[in-house]
């Protein structure tokens, strides 16, 4: 089969599994959402209560609820509930958030910019970062600056990124009291497109972009400085200095082109894990982005939430990673896929 | 394209009429030395060569003689750390004064290079930018020396289609999108470029297969002329260059050791080391007996010898050559040798071509075919295919397969040697992997002492032989031997595993004893020293021992050497296969031996009394005995392959080339009816149409209507004259 078509639907099929397993952990899992669900209400959290209602009454008003929440009725035939379930996934009806008392749509989707905001812009200037830092190592290598840099980059790599968060919050937001702790804008002026409020959101995103950056810099910067090395070695460029190209069209189309395609791949997987990777950081700065929500749904057994979290991070991780397999024979040429290493 | 018709490449007749006393590039003393910790490398010692203008002049010598670091120190582009020291002065030929090479400051370097003298360098994939276009490749030339575009990238598409590439396709192409041979026209195409008055070359055709190099030998011989070019062709394959070089240059030890007219160091060599070279080189005509191993090893650039630096080696040394060093000695007017006693060489070291070596008989040693018995493996219409390569624009298309090899039928038999040849892409890897079972095909049988391979391995126990067991009895080594040794473990460790595999019962001293054994009989000695040594610490002759050794400990019956001495000097050929050959008598084991080359194919052949078979675009065109092979080729395509190995005999002047085209039709679409039809010089309306089947003559088998003197083929119209209103074999479209 056509590798391109074989491709799209194995993403296909790992969202379609993901989808059935979320089914399978909500509808059976001990302790899981329907147990829950089943507590709260016994405990008379949710739905109607109160000593008037009778046993019959209780159990239509149950699986009501349960179709709201969890969007399957579970006194249904197996079938039925699967399929329900899976139709109005679908059709974007995740369930509703026992917690917020709202659809978990209508709770998570006006996060996602928010979170899709931070995580761009940090994969973003650490790309920039790591390809400059890289670049600039690789043609000193061997230097002092490139010894000591290098050290510094395996060593700043070695910190788990929610550790540089912890430290830039305390030090630049408790002790210097530069950068608000807290939130994702100041509530002062009129939300809109005026500057005190977009400056008050960049306020805010600056230390977890910061953090998040960090996470892929140092390793990033590390493979960036390997791969230049390696085409500063190349007969090529040998070939295009004897050829009479100037040393600037070599750095730019020959050392810096050449060295940073292969991180292409690597960037839209990063772009991929934008959704999980912001739990811990937006915990740590009380940033309520998609992460956040992810991390209340646990503390609060909310499972429809956390469903609705986990769905959108595998769904997410999927298309990146389809997006990266199908695009990267296109940008750049020394690649074609499908291709058999065989010598024959 | 620009009314090249089928007379393709040809080469005129003896070139000995060219301007006298006419240099273009005088060297003096050039020196090129890297600082190292253990001392001063010098890599160039004091060399001096003068080039004439519009000559080519070949320099030979091994890896490590230095020939490189001359090629570069013409152009000043020795790389860093390296110090060239000397003079290398150009001439103009418009008579402006001439320019001191190694004095000029990075612009004029700049202008120099390219536009008065060029380089090609040895892999052509690696002197190009893979994310750019060829086209840009050009044009960033043009630009970077001021040059007129429009003229220059007229120029571009002359050369390219005098080279037979499609200039438009070849252009709007990625480097990788490119056969080996394509690049290397592309890449000499792109050093003209500017019109230099000398093009160096550095191992130009290395990488290629013999009938591609010597196309392009046939090319170069053509543009050389055209374009008034000065050619410096390095190379480590004397015979390469001995039909398109006026003169030759030998190196040895980073020193010149002798030049002359080309015909008279083939000939007459005057210098101890050019004979011995000349003799250790595989040849077609020269009898096998006769070719000799060099002893000894090249020397280290740190510490060489004294006195003259081949005295370690050469039989005839004195105590003189030890103490003081020669300098060149006339042999006749133009044919200088270093060596006190050059002539008492040509007794006392002796080659199969010369003067006195008139009429080589071929000896009938394997006309007798040989009585097989049952063979050990058999292929049966074995068919292997590949997915081909894809891109998302081909989104809804099928994926195209491409036949590596197709209905093939062949038996080894116990004590074989069956060598495969053919060009790159012909199958003959993808064939041999499929004997020893690492290729599962999509159709036929692989059948191992009466048991089909794969019917064992689908069912395991069921089977007479099991799957392991056949696995254990088929090796194989590899071209590359560093790649199949771990790097991180000593060479005794590499070697214990097999042993392991094929003898679990064995004690650990006997295990050691048995491998000490083999390191001394492949002449690794001291074992113990070779045993405790890293991959990194071993020649690359040494590490294709170590891998051979590791083959053999499995007590295979079959091993498949896929090209396994190609990486290795020439000097070092032969004495592998002699090795090789050896060990085939010694440990009853049979060869499949993978070659693109017919002259060591015809060695191992000859003197094992095995067969050669001949691949073409997935099938066996011709197989039989080395003498029907090498002696009466019945097959158009081996007469090609013969036509392109080189020969060392000056009286072999080269002939026109027998083949249409150069390059290799693509393997995903394989021309209908002969495969051979678009390239064949014998070509008819019916090869286009009927496919031919294995005819049998006296023992050989043939793909080729012509060996069938009662075939309709010879009532058909010829297709040859006919390329240029038919796409499919118009040299100029071939890919
Ligand atoms: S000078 Fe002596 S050692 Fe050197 S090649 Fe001549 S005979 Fe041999
Ligand atoms: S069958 Fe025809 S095309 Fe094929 S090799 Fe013979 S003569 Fe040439």
């Amino acid at each position: 089969m056509n590798y391109y078509v074989k491709r799209v639907l194995q993403s296909l099929f790992t969202i379609w599994a993901v989808l059935t397993i979320t089914f399978v952990l909500i509808r059976w899992m001990p302790g899981g959402p329907l147990d829950y669900l089943m507590a709260q209400f016994v405990q008379g959290n949710l739905g109607p209560s109160g000593t008037g209602v009778d046993t019959q009454e209780r159990i239509a008003a149950f699986e009501r609820m349960a179709e709201v929440y969890i969007n399957f009725d579970p006194t249904a035939p197996l079938y039925v509930q699967y399929f329900e379930y899976v139709g109005d996934v679908l059709t974007g009806n995740l369930g509703r958030s026992i917690w917020y008392q709202q659809p978990v749509e209508e709770v998570l989707f006006p996060a996602i910019p928010w979170t899709v905001f931070i995580g761009a812009v940090a994969i973003f200037i650490s790309f920039i970062s790591r390809v400059i830092v890289g670049a600039a190592l690789a043609y000193k290598e061997g230097s002092k600056l490139d010894i000591g840099g290098t050290t510094l980059l395996i060593w700043g790599h070695s910190i788990p990124f929610y550790v540089v968060a912890i430290l830039l919050l305390y030090t630049f937001g408790y002790q210097f009291g530069w950068f608000p702790v807290s939130g994702r804008y100041n509530p002062d002026p009129p939300a809109g497109l005026n500057w005190p409020f977009i400056a008050g959101i960049l306020h805010h995103a600056a230390l977890p972009m910061v953090a998040l950056a960090w996470a892929s810099f140092g390793a990033g910067a590390i493979a960036m400085r390997a791969n230049a090395i390696q085409i500063l070695g190349e007969d090529y460029l040998r070939a295009a200095k004897l050829r009479g190209i100037t040393s600037k069209r070599i750095t730019l189309l020959y050392v810096a082109r050449n060295a940073i395609l292969p991180m292409y791949t690597q960037m839209l997987i990063q772009v991929g894990f934008i959704f999980s990777g912001s739990i811990i950081l937006e915990m740590v700065f009380e940033y309520r982005g998609v992460g956040w929500y992810m991390f209340q749904a646990i503390q609060n057994n909310d499972y429809p939430l956390m469903m609705g979290c986990f769905l959108l991070i595998t769904v997410t991780i999927a298309i990146a990673m389809l997006v990266a397999d199908l695009t990267y024979g296109l940008v750049d040429p020394r690649v074609r896929r499908g291709e058999s290493s065989e010598s024959f | 394209m620009s009314g090249t018709t089928e007379e393709n490449v040809d080469s005129e007749s003896p070139r000995s009429v060219r301007s006298e006393g006419n240099t273009i590039l005088e060297v003096r003393d050039a020196t090129v030395s890297f600082e190292m910790e253990r001392g001063e490398s010098r890599v160039l010692n004091g060399v001096d060569l003068s080039v004439e203008r519009d000559e080519v002049l070949g320099i030979v010598g091994e890896s490590g003689s230095g020939k490189s670091m001359l090629a570069n120190a013409l152009l000043d582009a020795v790389v860093d750390p390296g110090k060239t020291s000397g003079s290398v002065r150009y001439f103009p030929p418009d008579g402006r004064d001439p320019i001191d090479v190694l004095e000029l400051n990075d612009d004029e370097l700049r202008t120099f290079r390219w536009e008065e003298i060029s380089i090609v360098f040895q892999g052509a994939m690696s002197s190009f930018n893979p994310t750019m276009k060829i086209r840009d490749h050009f044009a960033e030339t043009i630009d970077a020396h001021d040059a007129d575009p429009e003229e220059c990238i007229e120029r571009a598409y002359d050369l390219l289609s005098e080279l037979y590439l499609d200039a438009d396709r070849v252009l709007d192409s990625y480097p990788h999108e490119l056969s080996g041979g394509m690049q290397q026209r592309t890449l000499i195409a792109l050093s003209l470029i500017l019109e230099p008055d000398v093009l160096v070359m550095d191992e130009p055709t290395a990488a290629l297969d013999l009938l591609m190099q010597r196309s392009i030998i046939s090319l170069l011989d053509r543009l050389q002329r055209e374009y008034d070019l000065t050619l410096v062709f390095i190379t480590h394959d004397l015979p390469l260059v001995a039909h398109l070089a006026d003169r030759i240059a030998v190196m040895y030890a980073f020193e010149l050791a002798e030049i002359g007219p080309a015909e008279e160091i083939i000939t007459n060599a005057a210098h101890p080391y050019t004979r011995m070279l000349l003799g250790s080189t595989p040849n077609l005509d020269a009898p096998v007996d006769e070719m000799r191993v060099i002893e000894g090893s090249s020397p280290d650039p740190v510490a060489p010898p004294t006195g003259c630096r081949y005295h370690p080696r050469c039989p005839i040394s004195r105590d003189i050559c030890a103490e003081s060093s020669p300098e060149f000695e006339d042999v006749s007017a133009e044919h200088q040798a270093a060596c006190f006693f050059h002539e008492e060489a040509s007794d006392a070291v002796t080659y199969p071509i010369g003067e006195d070596n008139d009429a080589i008989e071929t000896e009938g040693s394997s006309t007798s075919s040989r009585d097989y018995g049952e063979p050990i493996l058999s292929l049966d219409d074995v068919t292997v295919e590949f997915e081909g390569d894809q891109s998302i624009l081909d989104l809804f298309d099928e994926p195209e397969y491409v036949r590596a090899v197709d209905d093939v039928s062949l038996d080894v038999h116990e004590d074989d040697v069956v060598a495969l040849v053919g060009e790159s892409g012909c199958g003959k890897t993808t064939l041999g992997k499929t004997i020893i079972g690492v290729h599962r095909p999509e159709s036929g049988n692989v059948t191992y002492r009466g048991q089909d391979i794969w019917e064992a391995r689908d069912s395991h126990r069921e089977a007479e032989i099991s799957f392991s067991e056949i696995r254990g009895a088929l090796q194989m080594i590899h071209q590359d031997p560093g790649s199949s040794l771990n790097p991180n473990k000593r060479v005794i460790h590499s070697l214990r595993k097999p042993l392991k595999k094929s003898q679990p019962d064995l004690e650990r001293v006997e295990q050691e004893r048995r491998i000490m054994a083999m390191l001394e009989y492949v002449g690794m000695s001291p074992p113990e020293d070779y045993a405790n040594r890293y991959p990194h610490q071993l020649s690359g002759g040494e590490k294709q021992r170590v891998a051979l050794i590791r083959a053999l400990l499995m007590n295979p019956d079959v091993i498949l050497a896929d090209e396994a001495i190609s990486a290795l000097d020439v000097s070092l050929r032969v004495e592998m296969m002699e090795l090789l050959l050896d060990l085939q008598g010694r440990f009853n084991t049979s060869f499949v031996f993978i070659s693109h080359d017919l002259s060591n194919a015809r060695y191992l052949a000859e003197k094992a009394d095995g067969r050669i078979a001949v691949m073409y675009l997935g099938e066996i065109v011709e197989i039989g005995t080395v003498e029907q092979i090498i002696h009466d080729p019945q097959h158009p395509y081996t007469q090609a392959l013969r036509w392109a190995t080189p020969d060392l005999n000056p009286r072999n002047e080269s002939e026109e080339s027998p083949i249409r085209a150069i390059d290799i039709p693509d393997p995903k679409d394989p021309p209908s009816g002969c495969r051979f039809h678009t390239r064949c010089p014998e070509a008819r309306e019916i090869c286009r149409q009927v496919h031919p089947t294995n005819i049998s003559t006296n023992g050989s088998e043939v793909a080729c209507f012509r060996a069938d003197p009662d075939h309709d083929y010879w009532d058909s119209p010829s297709i040859v004259n006919e390329e240029s209103d038919d796409d499919e074999t118009s040299m100029s479209t071939l890919d």
